[in-house]
């Protein structure tokens, strides 16, 4: 598979915009929450709001610690397993082998969408099979360990983070392996380009 | 739930990950590593700072306000497969990424659904994501290959709910 140094250059150099979270998020989403404060003391009166909070509170006392601790991890991996070394890890292995491999790559992989979509697109286009890249994209979102660590640990708690890891961890190797098949069937071919 | 522990386990683990991966980082990259991975983190913290007070103020206020009888009907422990089927495909609809699915995830929670459910609606937001496929994948991978992935994913939600049907009872006695 020719996946050439050319292509491993344009992963690392693809730059988007991360998604743009800022002022008027901010305002929006106060908003909201003010409306849901209001709501909820319309409906539930002094008692409801003052339950919320308490809850809400307690919640923000144990997310914060771990939310920064899950972010400076994603932060670090983001600047050990940069885009090129993962396009190399992922390089030319196929069959049942490849699904592994692009398996426990996702695992790793640091970043959201916004960085995996433009690697996804490289590596097809390097002519990585469908069965290779849908495994990896299923492991990108379900096992990634960046965002369990800065997600659903701190919000979820210890207990259900792990029950949803474990309970991912056949997902991208199902996945891989009904790739192949389907795609014949639809008439994907490795280096269709639509 | 003892998530309310403030300083749990899970606090030292993930503490010591932290200091693990700046040695490394220290040792590979250098001191601009740090630098550069700190940067990263910041701008990360910046944008989720925007939103998640407010998301997850939303989260309780409307947990106090949803009927619990209605969500443990339609999502709690006892709602079997069918359960696990509509919580799969919720998720698929959360328009946002995960500083909003996960706050909604916690209402439900709180307001009377069970954990393999909740585990399939997460499951579900983050492979059949609707506005990710519309956004992104669709106009970067083109029709064919969304169709392929979707075919093979639309099932995964509710067999990873299943399992953790099977495991959660391990795992909650811990």
């Amino acid at each position: 598979m020719p996946l050439t140094k050319g292509y491993i250059l344009a992963a690392t150099d693809t730059k988007m915009r991360v998604s743009g979270i800022g002022a008027r998020q901010f305002f929006i989403w106060m908003g909201v929450a003010v409306g849901a404060v209001a709501l909820c003391w319309f409906l539930r009166g002094d008692e409801g709001v003052e339950n919320g909070t308490i809850n809400y509170a307690n919640q923000m006392l144990f997310l914060l610690p771990r939310l920064v601790a899950g972010l400076l991890v994603s932060g670090f991996t983001q600047i050990l397993v940069p885009r090129s070394v993962i396009a190399s890890w992922l390089g030319d292995k196929s069959g049942f082998k490849g699904i592994l491999v692009a398996t426990a790559v996702g695992a790793v992989s640091p970043g959201g969408p916004m960085v995996a979509f433009p690697l996804v697109l490289v590596l097809r286009n390097g002519g990585a099979s469908a069965a290779s890249l849908i495994a990896f994209m299923t492991a990108w979102v379900t096992l990634s360990f960046h965002r369990v660590i800065t997600w659903e640990i701190s919000l979820m708690g210890p207990e259900i983070a792990t029950v949803r890891y474990l309970s991912s961890i056949s997902l991208a190797i199902i996945a891989g392996l009904l790739a192949a098949p389907l795609a014949r069937a639809i008439g994907y071919t490795t280096r269709s380009v639509e | 739930m003892s998530s309310n522990e403030f300083f749990d386990p899970s606090m030292i683990v993930l503490w010591g990950l932290v200091a693990l991966l700046a040695g490394i980082t220290v040792w590979k990259k250098g001191k601009g590593g740090i630098a550069a991975g700190l940067r990263s983190s910041w701008e990360m913290f910046r944008q989720i700072m925007c939103v998640i007070p407010f998301a997850m103020l939303v989260a309780y206020m409307l947990a106090e306000v949803l009927p619990s009888e209605l969500i443990g009907g339609w999502l709690g422990e006892g709602s079997g497969v069918l359960g696990l089927v509509i919580a799969s495909f919720s998720g698929a609809f959360v328009p946002s990424g995960p500083f909003v699915s996960f706050p909604i995830a916690i209402t439900l929670l709180h307001s009377g659904a069970g954990v393999p459910q909740l585990v399939a609606f997460v499951t579900g937001w983050a492979l059949l994501a609707v506005h990710r496929v519309l956004a992104l994948e669709l106009p970067l991978m083109g029709a064919r290959f969304v169709a392929v992935r979707l075919g093979v994913s639309i099932g995964l939600p509710t067999i990873a709910g299943a399992t953790a049907y099977v495991l959660w009872p391990y795992l909650a006695q811990l």
